[in-house]
């Protein structure tokens, strides 16, 4: 999933609106995922700052395809966030910024050691399959499988 | 479901894909499943909803001002106005589009703001600009008063030089 950037520098007001309806409806979300990667309330909102003012050049690929606007969101804050990613290597739930309301936690508490290492690795690290295998000695099928648990975890809360 | 697409559903090849980890051999494969068999559309799209429902649960409301902060680095760009609804529903118009493939019918123009921004290294310009007005009026002022006071000894001088003619 790559995300095509484009070389427009003007703006129309419409691109504005419809930023800011992605803003209101994932600016939320996308500030929780950065806060949790980035560990610093302050860093975070400025990193949304960043990934908003990228949104209206990719409004086409974030809104046109039949893919979901959240995890193209996503993709692009993981961008914004790759020299972060490759830094952390911890995964507890004791690591993360305690937030108010915020009940990730019981997602991470409820997953094995495994689990929680290679979910973390995946979804906050950004760290390929490949290597998640080479550090825990398993196969890359092993560490998706492990992935797939983590992710029914999450689904079955 | 075929045993091969319950497989490949099962591998966790759709996670690695939904989290962006997937290599790209591994997203061809998986848009190539998704577009040709209903259930691998249905399992990846279950997942999308996962990954929503857990950003949910970590989402924290942004502060107050942070809007007006993104909105003043648009600023930095040059924002023209069109109609607010047409890009509102993106999909519509990529509709519209592409039964017309010449592309939007908007013209963009300038937009009328009564305020400008500019760079911050203006401000040293503009000091200096006070600071040289200043000098300047001072000199005019200096000068003026200086001019007025050889005006005066001319004048002082033809007096004398009148008297002694007279003599």
């Amino acid at each position: 999933m790559e995300l095509k950037v484009e070389n427009r520098k003007s703006l129309t007001s419409g691109d504005v609106v419809a930023t800011r309806a992605l803003y209101d409806r994932y600016g939320n979300m996308l500030l929780g995922y950065i806060t949790r990667v980035v560990k610093d309330k302050k860093l975070a909102e400025e990193y949304l700052i960043e990934v908003f003012k990228e949104v209206p050049r990719q409004l086409d690929s974030l809104t046109l395809t039949n893919e979901s606007t959240w995890l193209r969101l996503q993709l692009l804050a993981k961008q914004k966030l790759s020299n972060f990613a490759t830094t952390l290597r911890s995964c507890s739930s004791r690591d993360f910024v305690k937030m108010d309301g915020s009940d990730t936690d019981r997602y991470l508490d409820s997953m094995n050691m495994e689990q929680r290492f290679v979910f973390c690795g995946v979804y906050y690290n950004q760290q390929p399959i490949a290597s998640l295998a080479q550090e825990l000695g398993k196969s890359e099928e092993d560490i998706r499988l492990i992935l797939r648990q983590a992710f029914s975890i999450i689904r079955n809360g | 479901m075929d045993k091969p697409i319950q497989d490949f559903i099962e591998s966790g090849i759709l996670e690695t894909y939904v989290t962006g980890t997937a290599s790209e051999a591994e997203e061809k494969e998986v848009l190539y499943m998704k577009n040709n068999y209903p259930e691998v559309k249905t399992a990846l799209a279950d997942l999308e909803v996962d990954m929503e429902k857990l950003a949910q649960h970590m989402a924290i409301a942004p502060p107050s001002g942070l809007w007006n902060r993104i909105e003043a680095e648009f600023n930095e760009l040059t924002v023209t106005p069109n109609e607010t609804a047409l890009k509102l529903n993106r999909e519509q118009q990529y509709r519209r589009n592409e039964s017309d493939p010449k592309g939007p019918n908007y013209i963009e123009v300038e937009a009328e703001s009564t305020h400008m921004r500019i760079h911050k290294a203006w401000k040293w310009v503009f000091a200096a600009v006070f600071i040289l007005g200043k000098i300047f009026l001072a000199c005019a002022i200096y000068f003026y008063l200086e001019n007025r006071q050889a005006q005066q000894s001319i004048q002082e001088l033809k007096q004398e030089v009148r008297e002694l003619k007279k003599r």
